[in-house]
Parts: structure tokens; sequence; C-alpha cells
């Protein structure tokens, strides 16, 4: 699976790069991500399998008890359920 | 909120992942989306939306296993006039090998519950009349291998988590956890 940002989420983040406000243009309030959900976000290019993002936090954070995979899973799904990331089309 | 709206609008898609941002040795933490807004105040609305889920850790019955374990009973949902749905996602903690659903039945909300790996989706809706509390009564089944070398071991104890997400009539959104636990024979 690869996901994008929807086309309507407009961004917002502090310059560190840290905390990031979303904005899906539909929505009447944005939320907020920070830390590894912030990490995942910019990880969502469009391009990266679900696979690849997962294995690239793991190469970056320290995961002792084992449940990156799972949490990152439930994460995307969350972003997906408020229509801030959808699949990504995929030529055949 | 300040440092936000002083920050720099990001208007492209191309956002390539930062290595600056962490560093190897940085410990992993749950992502998690903030949303501390309740759904705002709209003709169809008396207010601000709750969603609150009852009798978290009572024991309970997977059907399609009869396989005992902990859970809630119900959703609440106050502070809404109108319709509104929502989305139940119950994702493993930790290794599992055993996937878990919402159980519907004639006089339930929910739609079939969708499965992606060990993690469900299962949406819902439904209309919350005159704004009184609507109690949405939720059960669960399970899913596992019966055979081969997926299947659940005996005496396996597996923990999920649970969130509701709630969208009201003006697209706002508010959510609850609670986490639930399957216990195998």
């Amino acid at each position: 699976m690869i996901w994008h940002h929807c086309d309507h989420v407009a961004q917002v983040r502090t310059q560190r790069g840290s905390r990031v406000a979303l904005l899906h243009l539909d929505a009447a309030r944005p939320v907020v991500l920070e830390g590894t959900a912030a990490a995942i976000w910019d990880l969502i290019d469009g391009r990266r399998a679900q696979a690849g993002v997962i294995a690239e936090l793991e190469a970056s954070f320290e995961d002792a008890a084992g449940r990156l995979g799972a949490q990152v899973e439930s994460f995307l799904i969350s972003l997906e359920a408020q229509r801030l990331i959808e699949p990504a089309r995929t030529t055949n | 909120m300040s440092e936000v709206l002083n920050a720099k609008v990001i208007a492209s898609e191309e956002n390539h992942f930062s290595r600056r941002r962490v560093v190897k040795g940085v410990a992993w933490s749950v992502p998690v989306i903030m949303t501390t807004i309740a759904v705002p105040p709209a003709s169809a609305s008396t207010g601000s939306a709750t969603v609150t889920i009852l009798n978290p850790g009572t024991p309970i019955t997977y059907s399609q296993g009869n396989r005992g374990g902990t859970g809630p009973t119900a959703i609440r949902i106050t502070g809404v006039v109108g319709a509104i749905s929502g989305s139940v996602i119950i994702a493993p903690v930790g290794a599992v090998r055993a996937s878990i659903g919402i159980q519907p039945s004639s006089t339930s909300v929910f739609s079939a519950s969708n499965f992606s790996g060990n993690t469900s989706t299962t949406t819902f809706a439904a209309g919350t009349g005159t704004g009184q509390a609507l109690d949405i009564p939720v059960s669960f089944f399970n899913l596992e291998d019966t055979a081969g070398n997926n299947k659940p071991r005996p005496n396996d104890v597996y923990s999920y988590s649970m969130t509701v997400l709630l969208t009201g009539p003006n697209s706002g959104s508010v959510r609850a956890e609670t986490s639930l636990t399957i216990r195998f024979k």
C-alpha cells in the first residue's frame, strides 16, 4: 500500500518541523501531529510503500517493545479516516 | 498554537523525510492525532459533541470462536442533533495471531468490519434525534487461523487498542480510546 497526502489538506509546520498542523478544507478545525506522528506524515510521499515507511522509522527510532509496525498501521488508518491521506493510484 | 501560526506554510507536496529530525536511539512513542477539538456548534447541533466508551474492561465473549476477554459494552454519544458517522479502529498491540471486528446485528448501526492485516475498521452511521445521549451497544467477534503455524496457542492473551472516531454535522471530529483483550483456550 502506498499513501499520499489528500489534495485538500493544508499544512502548517514549525520551522524545526517537529509539529505539523493539518486542516482538510472541508473540515472545521485542524488537527496537530507531533513527534513520531509528524515523522510518519513526512514519510508519506506517494512513492514509499507502507512497508518502506515502517522500515525508515525502524531505522530511526528504538522500538524496544516491537510495536512500531502495528502502531504505524493503526495510525495510517486513522489518518485515512480523517481524510488526511488516501491510497495512491498505481499504474500497472 | 502561536508557534504554529508563526510557522512557514508548506504548500508543496515535496516533503521529504528529514533525518535531522530523528536520530537513531530516540525512543519510539505511540503516534497520535491530537484533536482537542469538539464538534463545533451548528444548526444541526446543540453544542460540542462527546464520545465516551462505556464499561471498559468488562468480561466479554467473542462470537465466532467463543473466546473470552475484556472490553467495553457500548459507545455513548452526546451533544449532537442530526446525522453522525464515524469509525471504530481495532489494532493489535504487540504480536498477535488473530483479529477482532465489531459484531453486526439486525439492529446495529455498524457496517461490516474491514480488515487490513490484523487491524479492523468498522464504520457506523446514526442519528441522535433531540440531542440526548445515544448509547450504541457494541459486541465483538474474532478471526483466527484454525490450523497451521499461525494458529493462536493455548493460553495466548492478545491486546488491542480500540479507537472511536466520531464525525459530526460540520466535519469536526472527536475520538475516544480503550483497550481489548482476548484469551485463547
